[in-house]
């Protein structure tokens, strides 16, 4: 005998023992003795649960909802003795086709659940999919009783953050990784002593939403293979992990080996951050399929025009409806879902700008979604990270709807670095303040300097190699005569396009790595790395490589025994980082506060102490940042010579009895590029110091 | 229970079978078949009835064939509630596809394991 009195049927439908459901929580729920579902639509005339035996994929059952299991707006059925590992779902909705009114109801097709937990159809990465199958995605339910063993999000502070943002399947698909299930979740718990002796502890993970990778796939002339959706910025089910990237994903235990994954880099000081893509969906515009929303509720779940087709303020055919509260709603439990759930640490939201405008494409003053999320309990210590700009062209870079608490992948940061590091005038002044956190970005708002997340490099766009590397993109591989990607890479070649011997040049390359490693260890923000960059990693000059599942994306970890200097440098550059309190302060400097040993927090300097040069020509910027801290005074100088030619700089004098080690000085070869912390050799007080051509030195000033 | 099982749940799943031998006070479930949801009443029975007056159990997973999601978990629990109780529950023989599920899926280092049934009876009686 149960306890309950709601745990007995009251309907027979299509041979299966029902009983009008529980409207919450949205999406199939086990239940004592049963399944649970629940679905919304605001205009479907007749709504239908589809049952597929999980096995076979044959149709099970359809049953059809009386009225009786309907409130509001929502039907719910809650299934007697039905096998939670025994099916596949879908519901079948009715309703018009009207385009004055934005409905595109079809009822030959069977939708997915929005709220899925679990999505069968693309399981193993790269099987051709059957592409007669009707229905190719399906839901399923999974047990949601992983056991965290005392895990919970990390929350470390963002200041002592350095993010590596990375692709889950590129990571350790290469056979060079050497790991058992190459390409997957359990991929990157394997490579976690790697990410543990670089110093990283942040992983981003591109998209990891269920995805199609075949969503657009066609032959590539190029290749030879087919286009993919790699990088994955199309969501299917904003609620179920990837199963293509799960070992067991064949078995639907990608859940598991996901959380497995997580708890494993907790254990490790490894917070874990999401990409996520919620400004549109996998559907297209009006010519692509009916998956979900489109059928489920087209008018509430898309920004539509008047005439009924879609706005597409993403690039990507459509734009998600993120501030009708509905939607606005899906979002904010979709986060909390992953928060809780899968103990995520945090979410970076690709083309967020559009998150703050409304059904129309209107930019809201106060959007409601933002300000929801920002605010939401579930979500409040959790870092939330917006890319502040979307394919309409709103650009919110610094004035981005933050409440507070969201931080922005800064483009000026990437774009002004870049510009110094190849040698363009005019640039000292605007490396100057990206160094101390892009103060005219963040400063009006009183954001702070963690407002900011530093990158020079990320997915979209060069490696950090191929920066130094090509002077223009070489995307002949997409198939598209080179059209596609950014043009935009503020980027140098060293003296000639591409693949070289010439050691001139192969130096002249690493030294440039070296410098926008160290400056982006040394800025103020959070910083970020590109997956490879600390290894040399090559996309052959492709800009854009969203579409190959190939080499072009693999990390080829041979690069490790080749590039050792770079990635030694990259290691011991972040380790310094973290060694110095004066390099992580959460405020922005500033040159009329004390700092320590008579410096301000920040006190500009060029060839001459105190004399910086901020004319047009100049290529050189130096700073000192002086931090009293509890454990002692933290003072060192960073000076950045971009110019082609050495210059002979006199350092700030010291007090009496402290001197300037050298901790980096990427002008010298290896091993004196880089000493761990107090080990540099000291510099004698009052010599000139040479510091060569395009190259870069921190300092630190120690007791003699 | 008022409601009987209905066909559709049940007639996907190979046959699941346990065998048990007892020697001294160790007893050795043999496990043929697949675990699944749909068997989990029968195995947790199975393996609760194997126990009775031993003091340890040696699950034999020679012959298993897919054991799923909810499967795992069953053993999980049994797992716990027989060491919870004192006594000693091992697993032998688990074939490389089952331990590699096991492990990426954080169940591996959960158990205890033998290569071989007699290891795991000598090292527990």
């Amino acid at each position: 005998m149960s306890g309950r009195i709601d745990l007995y049927p009251t309907f027979e439908i299509a041979g299966w023992k029902v009983r009008p459901g529980r409207v919450r929580p949205y999406g199939a729920t086990v239940v004592p003795g049963g399944v649970n579902f629940s679905v919304f639509s605001s205009t479907a005339t007749a709504c239908s649960l589809v049952l597929f035996d999980r096995q076979s994929r044959a149709l099970m059952s359809e049953l059809r909802l009386p009225d009786a299991f309907k409130i509001g707006d929502v039907w719910s059925i809650t299934i007697f003795d039905l096998d939670p590992e025994s099916f596949e779902y879908g519901f079948r909705m009715d309703g018009p086709w009207d385009l004055e009114t934005g409905h595109r109801f079809d009822v030959s097709k069977v939708l997915l659940d929005p709220y899925v937990r679990a999505i069968s159809g693309r399981d193993v990465w790269g099987v051709s999919p059957d592409r007669d199958d009707e229905f190719p995605y399906r839901g399923f339910v999974i047990p949601e009783d992983f056991d965290w063993r005392g895990d919970r999000p990390l929350e470390i502070p963002s200041e002592d953050l350095v993010i590596y943002e990375m692709h889950v399947r590129g990571f350790t698909r290469h056979t060079s990784s050497c790991v058992p299930h190459p390409g997957t979740y359990a991929g990157v718990v394997e490579k976690i002593p790697y990410l543990k002796g670089l110093g990283v502890n942040c992983v981003e993970l591109l998209p990891v939403f269920e995805f199609d990778e075949f969503e657009m796939s066609e032959p590539n002339p190029f290749t030879g293979d087919d286009k993919m959706n790699y990088w994955g910025y199309s969501t299917v089910g904003f609620f179920a992990p990837k199963g293509g990237y799960a070992a067991t994903g064949s078995m639907g235990m990608q859940a598991d080996e996901f959380k497995s994954m997580v708890r494993a880099l907790h254990a490790a000081g490894m917070e874990v951050i999401l990409d996520v893509v919620f400004n549109h969906t996998c559907e297209g515009d009006h010519r692509g399929p009916t998956i979900s929303f489109r059928g489920l509720d087209n008018q509430v779940y898309y920004m539509l025009t008047p005439e009924g087709y879609y706005h597409n303020f993403s690039g990507c055919g459509n734009s998600l409806n993120c501030n009708n509260p509905v939607v606005r709603d899906m979002v904010l439990e979709c986060l909390r879902f992953w928060v809780s759930e899968y103990h995520i640490d945090g979410f970076r939201f690709d083309a967020a700008a559009i998150l703050g405008r409304d059904f129309s494409g209107a930019v809201l003053n106060n959007p409601p979604l933002l300000e929801s999320v920002a605010l939401d309990p579930i979500l409040k210590k959790c870092k939330l990270i917006a890319e502040a700009w979307d394919a309409g062209g709103l650009y919110l870079l610094g004035k981005f709807p933050n409440y507070g608490r969201f931080s922005e992948w800064n483009g000026k940061f990437r774009d002004d670095l870049r510009d110094f590091l190849r040698g363009e005038p005019g640039r000292t002044g605007l490396v100057a303040t990206r160094l101390c956190g892009s103060p005219d970005l963040y400063e009006p708002g009183g954001r702070g300097p963690l407002a900011s997340i530093n990158f020079i490099t990320c997915h979209d766009g060069f490696t950090l190699r191929d920066l130094v590397s090509y002077n223009v993109k070489h995307n002949e591989a997409n198939a598209e005569d080179n059209r596609d990607g950014c043009d935009d890479n503020r980027s140098w070649n060293c003296g000639v396009e591409g693949d070289t011997t010439d050691p001139e040049i192969v130096a002249r390359r690493l030294r440039q790595g070296k410098n926008a490693l160290l400056a982006l260890m040394v800025a103020r923000g959070t910083p970020m790395l590109l997956m490879g960059d600390e290894m040399g990693r090559t996309q052959h000059g492709n800009n854009n490589a969203y579409c190959h599942d190939n080499e072009f994306n693999w990390l080829d970890w041979t690069l490790l025994d080749r590039e050792q200097e770079l990635f030694r440098f990259t290691r011991m550059a972040i380790a310094l980082r973290k060694a110095h309190p004066a390099l992580r302060q959460a405020r922005h400097p500033r040159s009329d506060a004390p700092g320590a040993l008579g410096f301000p927090e920040v006190s500009w300097h060029g060839r001459r102490p105190w004399e910086p040069d901020w004319s047009g020509e100049s290529r050189f910027v130096a700073a000192v940042f002086a931090a009293a801290t509890p454990s002692g005074d933290d003072v060192l100088y960073y000076g950045w010579n971009a110019g082609h030619l050495p210059a002979m700089v006199e350092l700030p004098p010291l007090p009496e009895g402290v001197v300037w080690r050298v901790s980096v000085n990427t002008g010298c070869p290896t091993p004196e590029d880089v000493f761990a912390q107090g080990q540099g050799p000291s510099l004698e007080p009052g010599r000139p110091f040479l510091l060569g051509p395009r190259s870069s030195v921190l300092l630190e000033a120690l007791p003699s | 229970m008022l409601l009987k099982k209905l066909r559709h749940s049940t007639n996907r799943n190979p046959e699941m079978n346990i065998t048990i031998s007892q020697s001294d006070k160790t007893a050795v479930a043999t496990i043929t078949g697949d675990i699944t949801h749909a068997v989990t009443g029968e195995f947790q029975a199975g393996l609760l009835s194997a126990f009775g007056s031993a003091g340890g159990l040696v699950l034999d997973f020679a012959g298993i064939g897919l054991l799923t999601s909810a499967g795992l978990r069953t053993l999980l629990l049994l797992y716990r509630e027989a060491r919870q109780s004192g006594k000693n529950f091992v697993l032998a023989a688990v074939p490389d596809y089952v331990r590699d599920v096991m492990s990426v899926t954080g169940f591996w280092e959960q158990f205890v394991a033998y290569d071989t049934v007699e290891q795991a009876v000598a090292a527990i009686s």
